[in-house]
């Protein structure tokens, strides 16, 4: 298998170029981040876009929702005299008047107040005329009104993610109903005395994949009931206070160097980056090779490849495409990087984020760089050798799809130990998998943070390397024999015939 | 001895269970045409596949200029194969010039030659424009062009006029008839036996990957019987003892003669004569086409 490197060269050249050259190509380098942008931030988008959750509460005791209420209100309320108070006195939603100053405490305890009564009728279905006055009143009574454009304007207040509807003095059959017909989310049975017991506390939904409205209610409710045991006991507010107090845990981080240090939030970060970086080196590697993939099959299918065997052996052909598509994947990588540090440098500084949070760390990291930089190298000869082979044997592209089956399922195992080797990186997991080669640059990668020994890293490279030679050398008796067949691909008994037969 | 210019000694190639060329033997001189000729599926792609080197034989050598293998002189080889492709986002020169360094030009080399043979196949205006924004015809000649680039001394043409037009076949038959007066040797393969009688000093048919006929056009046409037709009244019987007649078709008022090799249409034509009216005679040789059919068809009959 000697290789002729001018010719190589010429055919590695070629195939860089025309694929750097191409508009289409840097377009889909900056594409990437961007629809990796647009997917972690798109669940934080739909949920704000997302409807309010409805529920309603049938109170047997008579005061706890009542009491949940006020302090939903209260709270809501500040939040929502915030945003007005924001606003422009133009953008403020109309009908509210001269509101005058939003921000004194008076208007505060006022809105709070009203807000509360106001709750209060809500759930009493008890509509008494309500002549709102004040600014605080109008406000409350706004609010009550056009709870929509409240929510849009202040959209931390809780209306906007749990908007309560009136009972009015339903029963639970017809609350079923209104479950089955989807106008509710679900509905709260209060017991007669939850102070005495909590049996009896009932939350009836259809949909038991979002429970967060039961979660959030229930920890309210939990909340003033504890409070009213808390009276009924007479115990001091200061001692129920105290008793209440959780223990927190301040996590520090034993650093290499043995300095005991506060864990920040970079620290977690720095720890998981190997996750992200597998992530990044499995999209990197998984898309060059498929270049590599489509462009020997292209080649093969338009015939061209007879005329380029009549001038190169195929074994120079084969190593020009993987030299030269190796090429146009480094430059796809490198602009990667290049964009991820200038995020990881700028843009903390940009959004204002606090000096402490200096993900410059991540970027600073020898051991993350280099392990990606060598990990992609023997990543993608490998799997480029398998794609040369596979792409050789195909006629079109949907033949090479079903080839390329056993290589993608392969390629899933490094995504779906990602997040277990994250969490225990030396673990037996870790540790067998590293000796695999296909799976050894993604799985070595995964532990970057804490390193293996030096043993394991020459010997799995050294596994790793003896494993790129030998795919190599197949690959180029398959390429060779595979890349003139026409008709459908072969068997795969004939396949072994192929690596059986000394190439030339 | 004359150099020739390829050498092909017993050469089989067998496909699964097909075996595609069988015992092949051929010799090409330097600087003659030689037709390979054959029905679909008779082995001639194969056979030239062989001969440029990206097939290797299973048994039987080929050598080139006497001495070499297709890879010691690709240099001295051009080809263009049947289906022909072009890489489309690449430009026309840029394209023709990747071929001509491929086979070992250097780039301004290349790029010079480049221009002239597009010049020449008047698609100089094209020159920097991508390949996937030619027509077929176009493209085909901008193939010519990558082939012919290094000036090579052995051409090989799969099915050179497929899907060419009359005036773009002409040009092909200029640029091969121009090769052969510069002592290059061509190669083509071709369907078409008036384009191969046309410009093919020599040729061979294979049929199932074997030999049927094989030398130039004079003594392939000479193994072919010539025929008389004619049209007579009168007792047809003397047609069955004719002198270097093999075998007659007869019609009861038109007949075909098949005729031996040293058969003498005059003595024939003299004894019939003497027996029957004649109101048509006619001698001719046997069309390329007819020795074609002919050789396939009886071919199969065996």
């Amino acid at each position: 298998m000697r290789v002729d490197v001018r010719s190589a060269g010429l055919v590695a050249a070629r195939e860089y170029l025309e694929n750097v050259r191409t508009r289409g190509f840097w377009l889909s380098i900056l594409l990437m981040p961007v629809l990796l942008l647009v997917l972690s931030l798109a669940p934080m988008l739909l949920a704000d876009a997302e409807s309010a959750v409805r529920y309603t509460v049938l109170d047997q005791s008579g005061w706890v929702h009542r009491a949940v209420a006020a302090q939903v209100a209260a709270v809501d309320a500040a939040t929502l005299l915030d945003a007005l108070a924001q606003l422009p006195a133009v953008e403020r939603p109309t009908g509210l008047g001269d509101l005058g100053d939003l921000e004194t405490a008076e208007v505060r305890t006022e809105i709070a107040t009203h807000s509360a009564q106001l709750y209060v009728r809500l759930e009493s279905a008890d509509v008494q005329s309500f002549e709102p006055t004040s600014p605080g009143a109008r406000i409350a009574q706004w609010w009550f009104d056009h709870p929509d454009a409240a929510a849009e304007i202040a959209p931390q207040i809780t209306a906007a993610r749990f908007r309560f509807v009136a009972a009015d003095g339903a029963d639970r059959g017809a609350l079923n109903a209104a479950l089955t017909a989807d106008t509710l989310h679900g509905y709260f049975v209060i017991p007669d005395d939850p102070v005495a017991d909590g049996a009896g506390s009932i939350y009836v939904t259809r949909k038991l994949t979002n429970l967060e409205v039961r979660n959030w209610y229930a920890s309210l409710v939990t909340e003033v009931v504890r409070d009213r045991r808390i009276r009924e006991e007479n115990i001091a507010a200061a001692t129920a206070q105290w008793i209440q107090a959780p223990v927190i845990f301040d996590t520090t981080r034993l650093s290499d160097s043995g300095a005991e240090t506060e864990a920040g939030l970079v620290d977690t970060l720095n720890q998981w980056a190997p996750v992200a970086f597998v992530y990044l080196l499995w999209i990197s590697i998984f898309s060059v090779t498929q270049m590599l993939l489509t462009n020997t099959v292209e080649e093969k299918s338009n015939k061209l490849v007879e005329v380029l065997l009549s001038s190169v052996s195929p074994v120079d052909l084969m190593a020009g495409k993987i030299v030269g598509i190796a090429g146009t994947g480094i430059t796809i990588v490198g602009a990667w990087l290049a964009l991820f540090l200038a995020v990881v440098l700028w843009l903390p500084a940009l959004l204002g984020a606090p000096i402490s949070l200096d993900l410059g760390a991540l970027a600073r990291n020898p051991v993350y760089l280099s392990s990606f930089l060598v990990y992609f190298f023997l990543g993608y000869l490998f799997y480029a050798a398998l794609l040369c082979g596979i792409g050789s044997l195909a006629n079109n592209l949907k033949e090479a799809q079903t080839l390329m089956m056993p290589v993608q399922l392969l390629l899933i195992v490094p995504l779906i130990v990602m997040i277990p080797i994250g969490r225990n990186p030396n673990g037996l997991l870790a540790e067998i998998l590293s000796w695999i080669p296909p799976l050894t640059p993604f799985v070595m990668m995964n532990r970057a943070a804490f390193p293996p020994s030096i043993a394991t890293y020459i010997g799995t490279t050294v596994l790793m390397l003896a494993s790129i030679y030998i795919a190599l050398r197949l690959a180029a008796r398959i390429f060779e024999n595979g890349i003139l067949m026409t008709g459908k691909p072969p068997r795969l008994s004939a396949i072994f015939a192929m690596l059986r037969r000394r190439p030339r | 001895m004359p150099e020739t210019a390829v050498e092909l000694t017993s050469v089989s190639k067998r496909f699964a269970h097909v075996t595609a060329v069988d015992a092949l033997s051929l010799s090409i001189p330097r600087g003659v045409v030689y037709g390979i000729l054959g029905p679909n599926g008779a082995g001639k792609t194969t056979t030239i596949r062989m001969l440029v080197g990206i097939l290797r034989p299973d048994s039987g050598t080929i050598r080139l200029f006497n001495t070499a293998t297709a890879a010691d002189v690709k240099a001295r080889l051009g080809y263009l194969p049947e289906e022909k492709g072009l890489y489309k986002k690449m430009r026309v020169l840029e394209l023709v010039t990747y071929f001509g360094r491929l086979k070992g030009m250097t780039r301004v080399a290349a790029q010079r030659r480049g221009r002239e043979l597009l010049d020449e196949f008047e698609l100089l205006d094209w020159q920097h424009e991508r390949c996937e924004s030619l027509s077929k015809g176009m493209g085909q000649k901008v193939q010519i062009a990558a082939t012919l680039i290094h000036d090579p001394e052995l051409i090989v043409l799969d099915e050179p006029f497929s899907g060419l037009d009359p005036v773009n076949v002409e040009l092909v038959r200029r640029i091969v008839l121009a090769q052969r007066a510069r002592n290059h040797t061509v190669l083509l393969s071709t369907h078409v036996m008036e384009q191969a009688e046309q410009i093919c000093d020599g040729l061979i048919l294979i049929n199932h990957g074997r030999t049927l006929l094989n030398g130039s056009l004079g003594e392939v046409r000479g193994t072919a019987q010539r025929t008389i037709t004619l049209d007579y009244d009168g007792d047809g019987g003397c047609l069955e003892h004719l002198p270097g007649v093999l075998r007659v078709n007869n019609a009861g008022r038109h007949a075909e003669l098949s005729l031996a090799p040293d058969a003498d249409p005059q003595a024939i034509l003299g004894i019939l004569l003497q027996h029957v009216t004649l109101h048509a005679f006619d001698t001719r040789d046997a069309s390329l086409h007819e020795i074609f059919v002919r050789s396939v068809s009886s071919d199969h009959a065996r």
